[in-house]
Parts: structure tokens; sequence; C-alpha cells
């Protein structure tokens, strides 16, 4: 038996980053204590260097691996987001991890194999290639939430994580199982409605691996009802990577959803668009109307990120929509491709945006007190005057508001529901949206117009790889919600590509 | 020679067990216990189909899926020391600290 | 379709003078924030700074085309490429004289911050300063998308100025302001989007603009619900009766300075809103809303005026007085006659001059004596007697007196709101019978009228016990009258209050043009009665001379009733033809040219009979139902396939 050929460079970007963990890892034992920065110029460095090889193969469009892998500009897009995200997490991290007494070295080093897993899953194009790169992030994560480990609040965390990640995969799983009863076959090419093997020939059962991968999904992207494990979890972790993991999983998981919702379940899209659409509407609804409640802003932003997960799936359940629409094929898909577009254009802003707002948090932090209760932040604007006004554009486009980022993702989003005709999620998203901008507004009002109660103790200080993160995450969400052109075609290409 | 079929009625069962052992037992090893037991269900699953369709590739999966598993066990359970140090019980009943 | 543009360099003008316009406050905002440390340093560069945006913006004025309908200055750029949006800058006859308004209102409040702002003044007025770039853009902007932006983005300095530097009940008053506006403007987004959709089914082409958008083929299931989308908008921000809770309380706890933009500028947008884009967007889901927007915008008036009197609050009074003001507004507007229109934007400004010079005026005595309620004051009028005449004239033009601006502002409006009644009594009431609506009708315009009398009432009523009576309180004993630069912000006001009274002609022929078009739009009916009410007059009187309102008027083509959308005839192909012969189709003809009177008169003819023909669809409504009959004639837009 012939062994088939491997070629390394369609894996580039992903060697790259694995070597730099273990190089990392490696170092970390050599290295002084006092010295422990210079691992993450390690990271970064490495990070840059992905960053290039991911643009070197940019313009790749072929299956490598057997077909287990896809190479195409549409994994590469997400890797660009995986690899920014990573980059910004190992900015904001030093000053937490020294506060907290987390060793850099393995932090690093899991922030970085857990990079690779969610490139991998971008990639992937084959049932078992999502499974590994799903665990292999997941299992990232599992470890780093339990990283403060006289913390029982990181512990419980960890452990709540570890116990619904695993119920969610093994779902998954189970769901990829019968997908390969069906099929005879683990490629995402391979799905088709009318099995002809004599194992499985009822309709019903065809729908099987679509309703258990989605459950397996929707737990990823932590929509409701499979969001539970989100609020605690993210408030337990330690915050940057709170800040990394509501960014990379849910990206990673919205990356895989697209590519085997779209082009795999194609025939299912009925069933899944149901599915996505209720999913949809209940993540918005609650999670904006609780993130209400929240005096915790690690708790608010985390039901917020539910929240934001529903207005992708409005993206989502457009692409869908679009492929039932009459009016001619070339106009259909058009406006699929449009939808999924606007999907990663709100991915790609969602990134920033969030990852700028958890660094703000973490700025603000103390080693004895975390200062993440809403009240902390009153009278901000005073204290720190260049924080509050970066928090408030931040949370401007986590709002939505032109001149933002985060408008042109809900502008692109709102528009594929108005084109595709789903005028129910359009109306529930902007009305929500409106909720959203109270707490977001809130924690405006505290900085600006409130003032602090009690004695205040002084947040940290404020010149930080930290702070770079902050001020560097708001020009981009200002850069490209002025001329957003560039990504917009960009995602475009991709998608156009990715679907032909 | 049972068919694919049986192994899937098999699997299904292991499935079932596993699912309500999860949500409805509060001990966080017997959680981890039926989550292994719903991994292993569909790499029975995985197995069989193979034998059924002639190929390899399910039976390739399930060797990860095994592998995996193991890395999770080790994660997992490494965990629960963690915890069961900190707080010494392994009931999911007694976390107060996280409301969810 | 696209009405004539001129840009700025057709205009002869070697500068984007509205890009200016729209930016310096913003340029200064940055210096500010950047070099500008002492606080005196600051309150003179912010002065400086809308002065100059001030006087920059008088230069829109004497190149201004008054004789026929053109987008001027016009500025445009793509911008967004693969969404068809525009950096589409221009002004018109309806916007320049709220342009005008915006910058003068901006000299104003600005100026009167200078001892009232005595807490974080560098931030005060970079917010003021944004707040200028971003009503400015609200009014400039020709493309959705930018529009859309601008609307958004003033939110934000306001929401700070109330919350900040407010009242005791600032932060629910700012955050009940913004969370209302928001919740309008993302339905309006929606319905943006809608229109956007709309037109491309329609044209294959991306684009935001929203000239392209007027006389679209819209079915009227659809123009209802962006009608409705649109309408919540824009009525929050007027506000109109239902949605107007947030007023009081954002005038109440604002500081004076956002109070006047707040009454001058920011009301006005709502009430531009409809006259640029619900309106002539939507011209048959206008007819079929208008009952219910005149009846609403009559208890606005009511309501308004009622509340005002009631009030213990001077500023809250004032602020309940704009809820009727705004009241008389919309009448005007949903009068959809030249009359009308034109009065309801001529209100807007005086509205913005009088009620902005009410709340300067209840300033100075709050920042003297920390306390708004009219219990605390009487006999002032000893004390300050510089400040009660100008209190006097101010309150004299909110009212309404004849030789002031209130006059003229609700005199045009009533004209225009009887005379629409008494035109098409069914139509203003198409849901009550026929012989009811008659009388319903003229009801309403009474009911309006009856506003003024109670808002003689409650501002004379105020101006008495404040002003007249025994000086008792000792507090008010050691009251200063005012000083000059207090007299400077009110002095400009009171000039424009007389000009406008006296002699309005300047300030109406701004809009002739551009308000004959939009009324064309969106009923053909009674602008073609009083273009055939104008023809006639002209051919007893003078045979031989030229019509001069409607010179240089276009039917727009298109506009609902013709149900051959992007067509336009040319009037010499017109003249062919038999009166009363559909135009035939002509797509692509831009109606850029200004014709002559002959041709136009044979276009208004042709165009008459079909706008006499829908107007029947109207009339009887028991017949064909509410706008069916425009509906049918409607090609389905769903058989449309776009070809992309």
């Amino acid at each position: 038996m012939q062994i088939p050929p491997i070629d390394f460079t369609a894996v580039y970007p992903e060697v790259i980053v694995a070597l730099v963990g273990l190089l990392v890892l490696a170092v970390d034992i050599f290295i002084k204590p006092q010295r422990k920065t210079s691992l993450s110029a390690i990271a970064l460095v490495g990070l840059v260097l992905a960053f290039l090889t991911t643009m070197l193969i940019w313009d790749r469009n072929e299956t490598a691996f057997s077909g287990m892998v896809a190479v195409d500009s549409y994994a590469q897009f997400f890797k660009l987001i995986f690899i920014f995200s990573a980059a910004l997490t190992v900015l904001i991290s030093p000053r937490y991890l020294s506060l907290n007494n987390i060793s850099v070295g393995e932090y690093l080093e899991l922030v970085l194999f857990c990079t690779v897993g969610m490139m991998v899953m971008a990639s992937a194009n084959d049932l078992v290639t999502i499974y590994i790169g799903l665990e292999l992030m997941a299992i990232s994560i599992y470890l780093m939430a339990g990283f403060q480990r006289d913390n029982p609040r990181s512990c419980e965390a960890s452990m709540k994580y570890f116990l619904l990640g695993s119920f969610a995969s093994a779902l998954l799983l189970y769901g990829m199982s019968f997908f390969y009863g069906i099929t005879g076959t683990t490629s995402l090419q391979g799905f088709t409605l009318s099995p002809n093997s004599n194992i499985i020939d009822s309709e019903v059962m065809t729908r099987l691996p679509l309703v258990l991968m989605t459950v397996g999904f929707a737990f990823k992207i932590a929509a409701v009802p499979f969001h539970m494990w989100t609020p605690d979890v993210y408030e337990g972790a330690p915050t940057p990577l709170t800040a990394f993991m509501s960014v990379g999983p849910k990206v990673a998981a919205f990356a895989v959803i697209m590519r085997v919702y779209m082009k795999t379940f194609g025939a299912l899209v009925p069933d899944w668009v149901q599915m996505f659409t209720l999913l949809s509407i209940l993540t918005m609804i609650y999670g904006n109307v609780v993130a209400v409640a929240q005096k915790s802003m690690k708790r608010m932003l985390a039901y917020s990120s539910i929240a934001h997960a529903g207005y992708l799936l409005i993206g989502i359940v457009s692409a869908g929509t679009a492929t039932e629409m009459t009016g001619g094929k070339a106009m259909s898909a058009t406006f699929a491709s449009e939808s999924m577009m606007s999907v990663m254009v709100y991915l790609f802003a969602y990134m920033f945006m969030n990852l700028g707002t958890f660094a703000v948090v973490i700025s603000l932090g103390r080693a004895d007190n975390p200062r993440d209760s809403l009240a902390d932040y009153a009278g901000l604007a005073k204290r720190r005057p260049l924080t509050a006004l970066l928090m408030t554009i931040l949370l401007l486009s986590l709002m939505g508001f032109p001149g933002t980022f985060g408008f042109i993702g809900k502008f692109y989003i709102f528009k594929a529901a108005i084109v595709t005709g789903n005028l129910t999620l359009a109306v529930v998203g902007v009305l929500m949206s409106v909720v959203a901008a109270f707490y977001y507004v809130r924690v405006v009002l505290y900085m600006y117009m409130r003032e602090p109660e009690g004695e205040v103790l002084a947040e940290g200080d404020a010149i930080s790889s930290t702070m770079y993160a902050i001020v560097v995450t708001t020009m981009f969400t200002l850069l490209f919600g002025v001329a957003p052109g560039f990504i917009i075609d960009m995602a475009r290409y991709t998608i156009e590509r990715m679907l032909a | 020679m049972a068919t694919a079929s049986e192994y899937m009625v098999l699997s299904s069962v292991l499935f079932a067990v596993g699912f309500v052992g999860f949500t409805l037992r509060r001990n966080i090893l017997v959680m981890f216990m039926s989550a292994e037991l719903m991994l292993n269900s569909a790499n029975l699953n995985l197995i069989a189909y193979s034998t059924e369709w002639g190929n390899p590739t399910g039976q390739t999966f399930a060797l990860f899926v095994i592998a995996v598993a193991a890395a999770e066990a080790a994660v997992g359970l490494a965990i629960l020391m963690l915890l069961f140090r900190a707080r010494a019980t392994v009931s999911a009943a007694d976390w107060r600290r996280l409301k969810g | 379709m696209t009405p004539e543009i001129l840009t700025y360099a057709d205009m002869g003008l070697k500068w984007p003078i509205l890009s200016l316009l729209t930016y310096i406050p913003v340029i200064g905002a940055i210096i500010i924030m950047l070099f500008l440390r002492r606080d005196n340093t600051i309150r003179w560069f912010a002065n400086i700074v809308v002065l100059v945006d001030f006087v920059l913006s008088l230069r829109l004025i004497p190149g201004f085309i008054i004789d026929r309908h053109a987008l001027q200055f016009v500025e445009k750029a793509p911008w967004i490429e693969s969404l068809g949006a525009q950096y589409f800058l221009g002004v018109d006859g309806i916007s320049i004289l709220l342009v005008l308004l915006t910058t003068f209102l901006g000299v104003l409040a600005v100026l009167s911050s200078w001892t009232a702002i005595q807490d974080r003044v560098k931030e005060y007025y970079i917010f003021m300063l944004l707040l200028q770039t971003g009503m400015l853009g609200v009014f400039f902007s020709l493309d959705f998308f930018l529009f859309y932006v601008f609307w958004e983005i003033m939110l934000v300095p306001m929401y700070f100025l109330i919350g900040v530097w407010g009242g005791p009940r600032k932060l629910y008053a700012a955050i009940k302001f913004f969370l209302y506006t928001l919740a309008g403007s993302v339905l309006m987004l929606l319905a943006i989007l809608g229109l956007y959709f709309l037109h491309y089914r329609q044209t294959g082409e991306l684009s935001f603009e929203v000239m392209k958008y007027y006389g679209m083929d819209i079915p009227m299931h659809i123009q209802r619900w962006l009608f409705l989308a649109f309408f919540v908008g824009f009525a929050i921000k007027v506000p109109m009766f239902p949605f107007h809770t947030w007023l009081p309380d954002a005038h109440v706890e604002a500081p004076t300075a956002g109070s006047v933009i707040l009454a001058g500028v920011l009301l006005k947008m709502g009430t531009y809103g409809f006259v640029r884009f619900s309106l002539p967007l939507f011209p048959q889901a206008t007819m079929w809303f208008l009952p219910y927007g005149i009846t609403l915008a009559v208890i606005g008036i009511v309501y308004g005026a009622l509340t005002a009197m009631m009030q213990p609050d001077m500023k809250k009074l004032v602020a309940y007085s704009s809820v009727s003001h705004l009241g008389f507004v919309m009448l005007g507007l949903f009068a959809l006659n030249q009359q009308g229109v034109e009065g309801g934007i001529l209100q807007m400004i005086n509205h913005g001059l009088s009620t902005g010079g009410l709340f300067l005026v209840v300033g100075l005595i709050y920042e003297r004596r920390h306390t708004r309620m009219i219990k605390d004051f009487g006999g002032l009028s000893h004390q300050m007697p510089l400040y009660a005449i100008m209190f006097m004239i101010i309150t004299l033009s909110s009212i309404g007196l004849p030789s002031l601006n209130g006059f003229i502002g609700e005199f045009t409006i009533l004209l225009g709101g009887f005379k629409a009644l008494w035109m098409k009594p069914v139509v203003a009431l198409g849901f009550l019978p026929k012989e009811w609506a008659t009388n319903m009708s003229t009801l309403m315009v009474l009911l309006a009228t009856s506003g003024i009398v109670l808002g003689a009432a409650y501002m004379l009523w105020m101006y008495q016990r404040v002003m007249f009576g025994k000086l008792e309180n000792p507090k008010n004993m050691e009251l200063k009258d005012l000083n000059l630069r207090e007299v400077m912000t009110l002095i400009p006001i009171i000039i424009l209050c007389f000009w406008i009274g006296i002699y309005p002609k300047p300030f109406l022929r701004f809009m002739d043009a551009a308000v004959m078009n939009t009324v064309l739009m969106t009923n053909p009916q009674a602008a073609l009665a009083e273009m055939k009410q104008m023809r006639e007059m002209q051919m007893n009187a003078a045979p031989g001379q030229g019509m001069e309102a409607p010179s240089g008027m276009q039917l727009p083509p298109g506009h609902p009733p013709i149900s051959m959308p992007g067509q336009h005839m040319m009037p010499g192909q017109q003249s062919a033809m038999p009166p009363g012969h559909p135009p035939i189709s002509m797509p692509g003809q831009t109606p850029a040219m200004p014709a002559g009177h002959e041709a136009m008169m044979e276009q208004f003819r042709a165009g008459e009979s079909h706008g006499m023909r829908r107007g029947l669809t109207f009339m009887e409504p028991a017949a064909a139902g509410h706008g069916e009959a425009p509906e049918a004639a409607h090609a389905d837009p769903h058989g449309h396939s776009g070809d992309k």
C-alpha cells in the first residue's frame, strides 16, 4: 500500500504555531523567572511568522492530506482572526499573569496550542479533522481555565467547562458516527440525503447527525439553551483567557458551522434553518436581557458574548434562506455568499472589540482586587481619561454604533436578514440591540457621570502591554468602521471561492 | 454474527445511559464516566459501520477518539484533583461560588 | 429621476464648503482635546470655531439657486463601493435654512455656556463641537448610509451633555433620551435596508442615494411597513404625541445650551426626516396614514398646550410647549400642499429661534438663582428691565403675535391645513363616513387653532407670574440685569424673529422650488390644482407673462400615479401627444434641463389627469379601498428577478 504524499506547505501556519508553542515551553525551563517576558516576545514573533505564511498560502485552493484538510482562502481568513486574537491575548496577558502568579511559559504554550486547534478546525475538510481540532482547542482551554490553582473559583470554572465540553463533544461525535453510517465516509463532501446503504435508510435518520451536531456546535458557540456553562466559566477563568475564549472557540465553531452547513448539509437547509432561527431568537433575547441584570463586568460581557452569537446566527440563517430563494440561481448564490460574508465580517469585528473590552477590564485589575464590578468603573473618566475614552469607543462598537467596526458587522448582518426576507430575526435583532445599548451605555454612564462611592483603590498602572492591546484594538475598530472596504472584499472573495 | 443495526441498538442504549447519567447525577466522577460512556457508544457505532461499509475510516476515527478521550481523561482527572483539594468534595451540587 | 445636481465646483467654489462646514467643529474639538488646557482659552477657541462655522455657512446664501429645485454645493465620492454607499453631501431649499439655523444656534449655545459651565469645561466644549458636526452631517447627507451614520453619532455627544452637565435626574434623562432615539433609529435602519433591497431588485444597482429612491415603485403593503418604521424613527425625534415622553425629561435635565440645541435643532431632524424622506418616498402610505398622522399632530398640539399650562417649572413648560409647536409643524407637513409644507418648514425655523431663545432666557435666570420654579419668582421686571423686554419679545414670538415670526409660520400652516382639508376632506379622514369627514377635518383645524389660544394663555401666564407683581422673594432683590455677553446671545434671535415676522419672503423663497417638488411627489393632486389655479390667474391677469412660482419645476418622473418608474417625458414630445395620454416610456431620461414655460404647462396638463385619476381612488374608499388601486397599477416587484 502506498502512503499518499504529504504536503506540509499546506499547513505551515499550524506547524509554525505549534513549534513556537513547543519552543516557548522549552525555553521556559532555562530562562530566569525575571526574564519571562521574553517568552511573550517569542510567541509574538512566532505569530507574526504564522501570519506571513498564512498570507503566503492565501490564494491556494485545494485539499491536502488526502482530502482531510482544505487549503483555501476561507480557512486562511479565519486563521488570520485566530492569529490576531492569539497575538492580542499574548499582549494583554503578562500584566494579569504577573499579578496572579501564573506561570507564563505554560500559559503561552497552551494559548498557542489552542490556536493550532482552532486553525485546524477552520481548515478541516473531514469530520476527523474537525474533531481533532476541536478537542485540541477544548483541552487547552480546560487547562487554562483552571490555571489559578489556588483559586477555587477558577477550578470550578475549569471543571464545569470540562464536563459540559466533553458532554458536547460526545453529542457531536455521536452525530458524526451516524454521518459516517449514512455515507460511509467522513469527508465533508460525502453527505447525501438519499442513503443507499442498508444500514440507515429512513429519512428521519438522515436528520440525526444534523441535530446532534447542531447541539454540539451550539454548545461551542454558547447559543441558548446550550449556554449555561458560559457565564460561570467566563467569570471563573483568568480574565485574559476569558477574553481569548470568548473569541477564539466561538469564531472557530462558526468557521466550521458555515463550511459544514452550507456545503455538507446543503440538502438539509430547511431543517437547520428552522433550528438556527429558534436558537438565534432565544440567544439574542436571553443574552441581552440577562446581561442587563449583571453587576460584574466579566459576567456582563459573558452574556453579551452570548447575545453576539445570536446576531451571528442571523447571518447563518440568512445564508440558508438565500439558497432556497426563488429568483434565479445566480441571485440566491449571491445572497448566500453575502450573508456568509456578513458573518465573517462580524466575527472579525467581534474579535477586535471584545478582546479590547476585556483588555480594559484586565488593565484595571489589581492583585488584591479584580475591580470588575460595575461600581468600580464609577468616575473612571477622571482617573484614567484615555482608558475611559477607548472603552467608550469599544463599547459603542459592541453596541453597533456607526463609525465603528461593530456597526459594519451588524449592518451587514441585518442587511442579509432583510434581503433574504428574515424580517422577524431582523426586528428581534435590532430591538435587542437597543436592550444591549442599555447595558453598554450604562458602563459609559458609570465611567463619566457617576462619582465613586467610598474609598477608591487606584487601578493598576496605565502603561503596560495591555494598554497597547487596547489602543491597537480601538484603532482597528475605528479604522475598519470608517473604511471597511478591505475586510469586506477579502471576506467576499474567500466565501465566493469556498462556495464555488 | 450481529448486524450493524444490532450494534446500533447497543450503542443507543449506551448513549442513553450516558446521557441520563450525565444530566441526572451530581457526582462529578459519575458525570465524567457518563460522558466517556457516550464517547464509547459513538466509537461502537463507528466500528460497526466501518465493518458494514468495508472501509477502515470508521476504525481509524475510533482510534483517534480513544486517544483524544485518554488525553481528556488525564486533564479531567487533574482538574478534579485540584477541585478536590480545594473543596474536599466531588459533588457538583456543592458548587456555590459560580451561580450558573 | 434625480434632480439637478450642482457640485461646489459648478457653483464657482474652490473648496468643498459642506465638508468644511461639517468638519470644522470636529477639527476644533480635536485641537481642544490635544492642545488646549486652560479653561478660558478653550472657551475662546470654541466660540471662534463655531463663529467661523457660522460665517462660513453664510457663504451658502449668495450662490444659492432659488428659482428651481437643485441639489447644490454637492460633494460626491464613492465610499464603501461594494455596498454602494457614497460620501454624498448637498443642500437644497429644504435643508439650507435648517443648516443656517444649526450654525446660528451653535454660536449662541456655545456663547451662552461661558459662565454656566464651570465643571469639566474641556470635555463640554468637545462634545458641543462634535454635536454640531453630527447635526450638520444629518442635514447635508443625501446618502442613506451616511445619513444614518451622522444620525446616530449625534446621539453620543448629546447623551454626554445631558448626562454629565445635567440636573439632578440627569442619568435617567440621558439614558432615556439615548434609548428612545436609538429604538426609533434602528427600526429606521431596517426600513432603509428594505428600500435598498427593493431598489436593487428593481434596478440591479446598489445604491443608498436618497434621490434614487424617490418615485420608486413600492407595493402598498410594503410601503406601509416601511413608512411606519420611518415614522417611528422620526416621530420619536420630533416628538409626536405618544412618543414624546423623553422630551420633558431631557429638556429639564439638560444644561441650557443642550436644551437650546435639543429644541432648536435636534427636534427638527425628525420633521426634516418627514419632509426629506417619509413623504416623498412613500406617497401612498402617507395618504393612508394621513388621518392618523393629523390626529396625532392635533392631539400633540392640544395635549402639549394643556400640559404646559400645568407646569410649575419654567423649563418643563417650555418643553411641553415644544410638543405643541412641533404638532403644528407636523400638521403643516401633513397638509401636503405648498402652504402647509412651507409653513411647516418655516415653523421649524421659528420654533428653533423662539424656543431656543426661551431656553436661553430661562437659563439666564437659572444661572442666577439656581431655580426654575415659577413660584420662586415674581416682579422681576422691576429688577431686570432689560431682561424683561427680551423675555417679552421672545414670548410673543413663541405665541405667534403678528409681526413676529411665529405668526407667519402658524398662519401659513393653518392656511395650508384649511386648504388641504377643504380640498380633499375624505382623504384627510378616510376612516370616517364621508359626511362626517368634512366636519371632522374642520374640527381638527379648529382644535389646532385652539392650540394657539392655549399657547398664548400659558406663555403669558408664566410671563405674568415671573415678571409682574411685587418683588417679594428677598433672594430676587439681588438679581443683576443682563450683561453684554448675555444681551449678545439674545439680540440676534430677536432680530431674526422680527425679520421673519415682517418680511418672510426671502426665507420662503429659499424653499419654494424644493417644497413644490416634494409636494408634487407626495401629493400631485394638490400640487397640480395649485398650478392650475396659478395658471388661470396668470392667464386672466396678463397673457404672455411667464409663471412665477413653478418655473423650473419638474414633474418628478415616475411619481406614484404614473405606473412606469424610471421614465420621464421630454417636453417636446409631450406636446405632440393628446392631453391626458400617459407619458411614453423613455427610460434613462433625466429631467435636468430647465424647460420652457409652454412645455412645462403641457407637462402639468399631462400629469394632471393622472393625478386626478389617482385622487379619485382616494375619494372613493368604499369602491376601491385604500391604496389598492395604485397598488394594482404597480408591476409586481417579485416579477423582476435580479440579474446579477
